[in-house]
């Protein structure tokens, strides 16, 4: 009898589901901003992800730039602000949504995640196209509402159908950021700030539906490729530019010291 | 005039019951179309007009008929294997990418943008069952049991495992970012999977839905460009063919270790790929060049190529 009775505890260990998880996010910013935007829908989309898995994301606006004591990771679309904002989130992740610049980088924050391109990547692309189409002079862009390439089409369809307007850079990166962490706590369910901060900036592997493997650098620049556009907004082509270019690194890479 | 309709009709018949076509279907998802090739003379036969956006490909148990996924059509269309005649289009619930055909001859295929498994009689036309999955559901697997169906989500980064007895997810496994397409062990024990963006290829343990073996390397060892797509076994289950997407290359991987082997050049952007029965060639069909790969398995050589429509993607083989 309690022979059979530990097969059975045993059996029931081994079937029981993982621990439910359920975290809170946090964003500050615009309430009227594509990133809010973009970061609903990728919300959605891991909530999706984790109701297979028993998982579960939950989004919160922060009021007055108060962030709040449970969210465990941080987006901001507020340019200008990201040094503040990653110094009193302590540990927590802040993924960075819009502001590009450089200089920004070069401070190596331990906690902020630049998911915008930084101005250095959109040059180096441009830079890049120029060098193999002398005549045009395009910009460089994190996306464009018109891609249909490695999914990008089925991006662009599931945002225009949620929120009637194309996706623009704002609204991938805030579409970006929330899967990045809802992957990270699919592969380990933990509400612990740090443990998410580590493996986002460990992983090697997400996907942005822009082909290659996205990951952070140690600056917390996300490594990505970016899109080439027209003067009447016409998608051009892709960066690194091929033939001219190969590898991730060749769009604003830069070691910390 | 009895006698020669006889005689007719036996020749006309016999390849139907027994005899294989030799002939390779190409899905062309740029230009609606089938190219339909003579794999013994490397010949194009016929392109037959199928409808919008053909991707996922293959045949009826009985492989009288190839059925072809048309995304934009919400339909399965049906093709004679004889004939090349487009027989009919079957409903088959909103932008079906993939599909694999249970020996009982249901089709469970995917449909990417509403994120369901579909279980279709092509027969009747019913929709026998719809099963939520995750986000751009792409590759299908029956396993060799029939018991057991295998959906990968693509932005959901899982394999989903449906018992065909109860028609739902019995399992979710989580693998490399962007799982693209199974394939099985023929004991059943394991089954593979490609990560496009990951760059993977995993190995699961059915017994227990673990992944146990992780081929991460391939970008290092083969090129960078490495999307891994399409996966089969070869007839002896010794070689595990790879294509690489982007990479421009079919890889060779030990199904047990997956350890590389070896790989092969072939054209650009290979996403499909299909086996002769003997093991001996391989077929890859390679998206921006319209072509087909034609590769000696032995010398591992892409020994020639077969001009297609536009954007191939798919690929199957009646011998």
């Amino acid at each position: 009898m309690r022979s059979h009775l530990a097969v059975t505890l045993l059996v029931a260990c081994l079937a029981a589901p993982a621990a439910a998880v359920e975290v809170d996010l946090v964003y500050t910013g615009p309430a009227d901003s594509p990133a809010l935007q973009g970061l609903r829908l990728g919300i959605d989309e891991s909530n999706r992800q984790g109701e297979f898995l028993d998982v579960k994301l939950n989004l919160s606006q922060a009021s007055g730039g108060a962030l709040p004591a449970s969210a465990i990771a941080v987006f901001a679309d507020s340019p200008g602000s990201i040094r503040s904002i990653a110094g009193r989130a302590g540990e927590r992740a802040v993924f960075n949504l819009s502001d590009g610049a450089d200089a920004l980088r070069a401070a190596c924050l331990p906690n902020a995640l630049h998911v915008i391109p930084s101005a250095k990547m959109r040059a180096d692309a441009v830079a890049q196209w120029v060098q193999r189409n002398p005549a045009g002079k395009p910009s460089a862009a994190a996306w464009h509402g018109n891609a249909v390439k490695f999914a990008a089409r089925d991006l662009n369809k599931r945002f225009a159908a949620q929120f009637g307007t194309r996706m623009d850079d704002l609204a991938w990166a805030g579409w970006f950021a929330a899967r990045a962490v809802g992957d990270t706590l699919m592969r380990e369910p933990s509400a612990d700030a740090r443990r998410l901060l580590e493996l986002l900036k460990q992983a090697d592997g997400f996907d942005g539906q822009k082909g290659d493997a996205h990951s952070f650098r140690d600056s917390g620049q996300l490594s990505q490729p970016l899109v080439l556009v027209g003067p009447d907004g016409e998608l051009l082509g892709e960066a690194p530019v091929r033939g001219v270019s190969t590898g991730l690194d060749s769009l604003g890479a830069f070691p910390c010291k | 005039m009895f006698r020669y309709h006889i005689a007719a009709l036996l020749l006309t018949a016999a390849p139907l019951v027994c005899q294989p076509t030799h002939r390779l279907f190409v899905t062309n998802e740029a230009s609606d179309s089938v190219t339909v090739i003579d794999s013994r003379t490397g010949e194009v036969e016929k392109t037959v007009a199928v409808g919008g956006r053909p991707r996922g490909i293959g045949f009826s148990p009985d492989r009288k008929r190839v059925y072809v996924a048309l995304g934009d059509e919400n339909a399965i269309g049906v093709l004679n294997t004889e004939t090349l005649e487009l027989e009919r289009k079957i409903s088959a619930g909103s932008d079906p990418e993939a599909f694999a055909v249970h020996p009982d001859g249901t089709i469970y295929l995917s449909n990417e943008d509403e994120g369901l498994a579909t279980a279709l009689n092509p027969e009747s036309g019913e929709i026998l069952a719809e099963i939520k999955v995750g986000l751009e559901p792409e590759g299908v697997g029956v396993s060799p049991d029939g018991e057991q169906v295998l959906v990968t989500s693509e932005s959901s980064n899982m394999v989903h495992v449906i018992s065909v007895a109860e028609k739902k997810i019995v399992a979710n496994i989580l693998v490399g970012a962007r799982p693209r397409e199974v394939a099985f062990s023929p004991d059943g024990r394991y089954f593979w999977v490609t990560s496009e963006v990951a760059g993977h290829v995993s190995k699961v343990e059915r017994s227990t839905n673990r992944v146990v073996t992780v081929n991460n390397r391939l970008r290092r060892e083969v090129n960078p460009r490495v999307k891994p797509k399409g996966i089969l076994l070869d007839p002896e289950a010794n070689r595990l063919y790879v294509s690489l997407g982007r990479g421009n290359a079919i890889a060779v991987l030990d199904p047990d270790t997956l350890q590389l082997q070896g790989s092969v050049e072939v054209g650009v952007r290979s996403w499909g790929i299909a086996l002769s029965r003997d093991g001996k060639r391989l077929y890859a069909a390679n998206g921006p060049d319209s072509t087909l790969s034609v590769v000696d398995t032995e010398a591992l050589t892409e020994i020639g190529t077969i001009p297609t429509g536009e954007m191939p993607w798919g690929v199957v083989l009646d011998d």
